[in-house]
């Protein structure tokens, strides 16, 4: 999870001045360095050993390795589960992050016009974000369960089914299920934004927009989304990356089931390294999914550098 | 005019019902399960009130239950010592990292950044793979420190980028007026640009707090030792001992998420400037 | 790590003993002592030098950790005042991983006991001393043969012992006396074959509304072969060759009709008959034990523990024990268990043996094995009377007793753990979701096996 702050941000030019003046140009360095060395340990190293893990035979009754060349790989992108994991990966953060935006701009806008009863609403509206996946998972456990849970206890009630549905176990259904859990832990985070996106557009743009009369619903939508496009977009990249990298839920409430249904590439990864017990597989499907997030990486920084400064 | 007004927005009042029913009813069942005895949740009809109430959940929290593999206390105890000494170390190491990354240029700076910002974007399972070899390797599994460490790989990068916001944010004008007074590097640092960063580094560090204490990933692979469980593979046991005791559990899972509730809503508007200053702050 | 390999949650149960064992097993504890000690041990001050051990506990579960810890801090070191002797118990998925790397970098510790499907990995890494029935002074017959599969090189039937089986266990049949009578069946006779209970699954669906068969079909999951592989043993299936008495574990049987039989029995129950949970496909045991426990389910194969955890939770449901179903070929469940080893270039092989002739003696035996959720791997602990006092405690102890001998061993190869929790759970869904018929899925799932093993 990670909030992004807009590249090549922050530092007005005076100060650049001043340090071209004393010529401090190692000055910076002291300063990062116990966080690049901490980096480097806990991430790089990691991710180098991945990848060099990647290239090498594990067998399970043993730590001796040997290289296997592209034998991992060619398993991995020849695996069908490991494809589809990264279809149903697709849908799941696609479906995921747009219905966050949806739910989030709605509960945001909506909070927004509150006076009083605002810090009450927003705190309850985020207490999903707050607990945490686990505790999500979990509650979302029973709701769902067959002859106790919720839903089946209202559908059975308003007579709409004889039988109980395990949502968990249909192969249509688990997977916009485990979505719902995951919309519902995640778009509060898309309404916190919102809403601080709603609070820097300028009081006069909205009350000239109300007083020449055009309708609360549109206008405000065309008069205060142009502001809002900044934070949609930085937003919409957040929980893009976030949600890809899912593993809890799906983890506690299917196992990746039914047949694969709810299996996305976290659960995919963690699955063959301690399930199967082949690390090897495992690492390379791992730099297989690096390789297509630094893909994605680019391609949004790229996107987000060619908007003109300052714009609002 | 008012009136009118009120009744037009009818429709968003209701749909603002339905949200905070979306958002609640989980927790609403929550704490009624966790309020009934473990029997008596299996039944045709989902009961909204607890019937029959009972404390005895919340009461079995209070110490081990060996018989049943529980130990909520102990399990607290990890918790919170994980994760204080990883907003701690990380603070610790993030806060003059965003300074010097906010302030100064040198070579190899935006590499350094984003670099770090590269690499938080992948899946934490790809870390844990080679992390848990190392753990294994240095006998580290089942101990703070593994996970400690092992936290560092999304509490790190995180820090660095909402810290640099917030020092971005700060006027560099005291500072500038504090070196042409003769003072070092580090003084200005710490004397004059920290004070009015702390709101931001309360705000990282309650973030921090969050996503830590609820982290399961890490600590399900490092963790085997009961003894050594966090939080939240405590609830994973009430799954892992035979037929699950939903009210155990629901009871649990509301105790765990006391904490974290009260912190962020004691320090709600630290919490939402550090989310909302990370990403908007251009 | 949870659900690594066989996981071993699936095959001991820890909550069952509960406050009455509690109380009987520190009864036992105060006589134990004195009793344990009167065993003569030949040339006790000729042990010496020094011996390390490794245990694993499934703490905390109080009767087997006052057990083992009695024996490895009390018991063993008072027979050998020479021995400088020191033990390390750890919990159980942490065995694994750290012997792994002991006995790769050094020859410590000299003991060691693991899982039974962990034992082939360092025996067949030449890290286990052979041990005979001469140095060992227990005849090998005491053991069941499957439990000795797992301790031979490549999980052969015949051939040298690298290790010795401390511990086994078995499932067995549990049935709601209830849901019987108010089906019109029998409550003192349960179903004997698996089509029996295929057709006492469907009366009790059709005429009480209430579920036949508690299933679990959940995929990466241990818990779902474990049910799986004993309908299709029962009807001659195999994975490899396990059924065999001189397992190869290189010729795939999977795909045979046997496998086919036993997914027809699972479809025709699940989709024809409608006459097991639906939520099948997601179900682990849990799932089915919280259905059993609230009587809408009638039948489920488990662990001796759950029927203890039955008694205590609602000792008012008449619970009946029966063998697990046999088929047309045989009868057969699961055997699972722990094995001890001794490290190949220990130097110290004297105490390493007369440690684990002290673990195997009757009443250890008993006790330990007992104290782990499991029995006794010993004919003559299982006959002795401390397995007579701690029987008491457990309901239908005699039943898993009988069950032992048709233990069948779970695939004693490296790729165990992906064909066991992956592959196989994958074919049972593929029939029960109708993706696949039976032939067709357990045709894919043996091609899987072939590739998976060849490459």
């Amino acid at each position: 999870m990670t909030t992004l702050a807009e590249p090549g941000s922050g530092t007005p030019a005076a100060f650049g001045s001043l340090r071209l003046r004393w010529g401090e140009r190692l000055a910076g360095y002291p300063y990062v360095l116990p966080a690049v060395l901490v980096v480097t340990a806990v991430m790089s190293y990691p991710f180098v050993y991945s990848i060099y893990l990647s290239f090498r035979a594990t067998p399970s009754y043993t730590t001796r390795t040997h290289f296997n060349g592209l034998a991992n790989y060619h398993a991995v992108l020849h695996d069908p589960i490991f494809l589809h994991s990264l279809l149903t990966t697709v849908i799941w953060t696609a479906g995921s992050t747009i219905a966050d935006l949806l739910l989030g701009m709605g509960a945001a806008l909506l909070v927004d016009r509150l006076r009083w009863f605002r810090g009450p609403a927003r705190a309850a509206l985020m207490l999903p974000y707050i607990v945490g996946y686990v505790v999500a998972s979990y509650a979302w456990l029973w709701l769902y369960q067959a002859e106790y849970g919720l839903l089946n206890d209202l559908l059975a009630s308003s007579h709409l089914i004889s039988r109980p549905i395990s949502f968990l176990s249909s192969l249509t259904w688990a997977l916009p299920a485990v979505m719902l859990v995951n919309i519902w832990k995640t778009a509060p985070f898309a309404m916190i934004m919102f809403l601080a996106g709603l609070q820097a557009v300028p009081e006069q743009t909205v009350l000239a927009a109300g007083l020449d009369g055009a309708s609360p619903a549109r206008a405000f939508l065309e008069v205060k989304l142009p502001y809002l496009r900044r934070v949609i977009v930085i937003t919409s990249i957040v929980l893009t990356f976030q949600n890809f990298n899912t593993f809890t839920i799906p983890y506690i409430m299917t196992s990746g089931g039914p047949l694969n249904r709810t299996e996305i590439v976290s659960n995919y990864i963690y699955d063959v390294a301690f399930t199967n017990l082949n690390f090897g597989r495992a690492a390379a499907a791992s730099v297989v999914v690096m390789i297509i997030l630094m893909l994605f990486a680019i391609a949004y920084a790229g996107s987000l550098s060619r908007r003109p400064p300052g714009v609002v | 005019m008012s009136g009118r007004r009120w009744i037009r927005a009818i429709p968003a009042k209701i749909a603002l019902a339905f949200y905070l029913l979306f958002a609640l009813v989980p927790f609403a069942w929550m704490a009624t399960a966790s309020l009934e005895p473990q029997t008596a949740l299996y039944r045709r009809h989902v009961s909204y009130l607890p019937n029959p109430f009972t404390l005895a959940n919340y009461a079995a929290l209070l110490r081990a239950n060996p018989i049943a593999g529980t130990d909520f206390p102990r399990y607290f105890l990890n918790s919170l010592i994980v994760v204080c000494c990883t907003v701690v170390l990380s603070l610790l190491i993030a806060v003059p990292a965003a300074y010097g990354f906010s302030r100064y240029r040198f070579i190899g700076k935006s590499t350094l950044l984003y670099g770090i910002l590269l690499q938080s974007l992948f899946p934490l399972v790809n870390f844990l793979i080679p992390l848990y070899i190392v753990m294994q390797e240095l006998g580290l599994l089942d101990t703070y420190p593994s996970l400690i460490i092992a936290y560092l790989t999304f509490s790190m990068p995180l820090n660095i980028w909402i810290l640099k916001s917030f020092f971005d944010g700060i006027p560099v004008d005291m500072e500038m007026s504090a070196r042409l007074d003769g003072a070092g590097s580090f003084r200005a640092f710490v004397e004059i640009a920290i004070p009015p960063a702390v709101p931001g580094i309360v705000a990282t560090a309650i973030f921090t707090f969050i996503l830590a204490w609820d982290e399961y990933l890490y600590a399900l692979t490092m963790i085997s030792n009961s003894a050594m469980r966090t939080l939240p593979l405590g609830i994973f046991a009430y799954f892992s001992e035979g037929v699950p005791n939903w009210s155990g559990l629901t009871a649990t899972a509301i105790a765990m998420s006391i904490p974290v509730i009260v912190v962020f809503l004691v320090l709600q508007k630290y919490f939402i400037a550090a989310l909302s200053k990370g990403a908007l702050k251009y | 790590m949870a659900d690594a390999a066989y996981s071993r949650r699936q095959t001991l149960r820890t909550a069952g003993l509960g406050a009455a064992g509690l109380v009987m097993a520190s009864a036992l504890r105060r006589g134990a002592l004195a009793a344990g000690s009167q065993d003569p041990m030949p040339g006790a001050a000729a042990v010496a030098g020094r011996l390390e051990a490794w245990d694993w506990s499934d703490a905390p579960y109080v009767p087997g950790e006052e057990a083992q810890a009695d024996f490895y801090t009390k018991y063993f070191p008072s027979l050998y005042k020479n021995l400088k002797f020191s033990s390390t118990i750890l919990g159980y998925t942490d065995m694994l991983p750290k012997l792994t790397v002991a006995w790769r970098a050094s020859n410590r510790p000299d003991v060691a006991r693991v899982a039974i499907a962990w034992s082939p990995q360092f025996v067949g890494a030449d890290q286990c001393a052979e041990i005979t029935e001469q140095e060992l002074g227990i005849p090998f017959d005491q053991f069941l043969p499957g439990a000795l599969l797992s301790v031979r090189r490549d999980g052969a039937g015949t051939g040298p012992l690298y290790g010795l089986p401390t511990n086994n266990e078995v499932m067995f049949l549990l049935y709601n006396k209830a849901i019987f009578s108010s089906a019109g069946l029998d409550p003192e006779k349960p179903p004997a074959t698996w089509e029996d209970l295929a057709a006492y699954s469907k009366t009790i669906h059709d005429k009480t509304g209430n579920y036949g068969y508690g299933l679990c079909a959940a995929q990466n999951n241990g818990n779902t072969p474990f049910r799986f592989m004993p309908a299709a043993w029962a009807y001659g299936g195999q994975i490899f060759d396990e059924l065999s008495p001189h397992p190869t574990w290189r010729t795939i049987g999977l795909g045979d009709q046997g496998t086919v039989a036993a997914l027809a029995l699972y479809n025709r129950m699940f989709n024809i008959d409608k006459s097991v949970q639906p939520s099948a496909l997601s179900d682990n045991e849990s799932n089915v034990e919280t259905l059993f426990l609230d009587g809408k389910v009638a039948m489920c194969i488990d662990h001796p523990s759950f029927a203890q955890q039955v008694r205590q939770l609602k000792p008012d449901l008449p619970v009946g024990g029966a063998m697990v179903p046999s088929g047309p070929v045989r009868r057969a469940v699961v055997l699972g268990g722990s094995n001890i080893h001794i490290r190949a270039t220990s130097t110290n092989k004297a105490a390493a043996l007369a440690l684990i002739r002290a673990y195997l003696s009757p009443y250890w035996n008993a006790r330990l094995g007992t104290g782990a959720g499991s029995e006794a791997s010993t004919a003559a602990a299982r006959r002795s009377h401390e397995q007579g006092l701690l029987s008491k405690e457990i309901p239908f102890n005699d039943i898993v007793f009988k069950m032992l001998p048709y233990g069948v061993n779970v695939p004693l190869v490296a790729e165990g753990a992906q064909i066991w929790n992956a592959i196989v759970p994958q074919m049972i869904q593929e029939v029960l979701s109708g993706r696949s018929t039976p032939k067709d899925a357990a045709s894919a799932a043996a091609g899987q096996v072939r590739e998976l093993m060849a490459g």
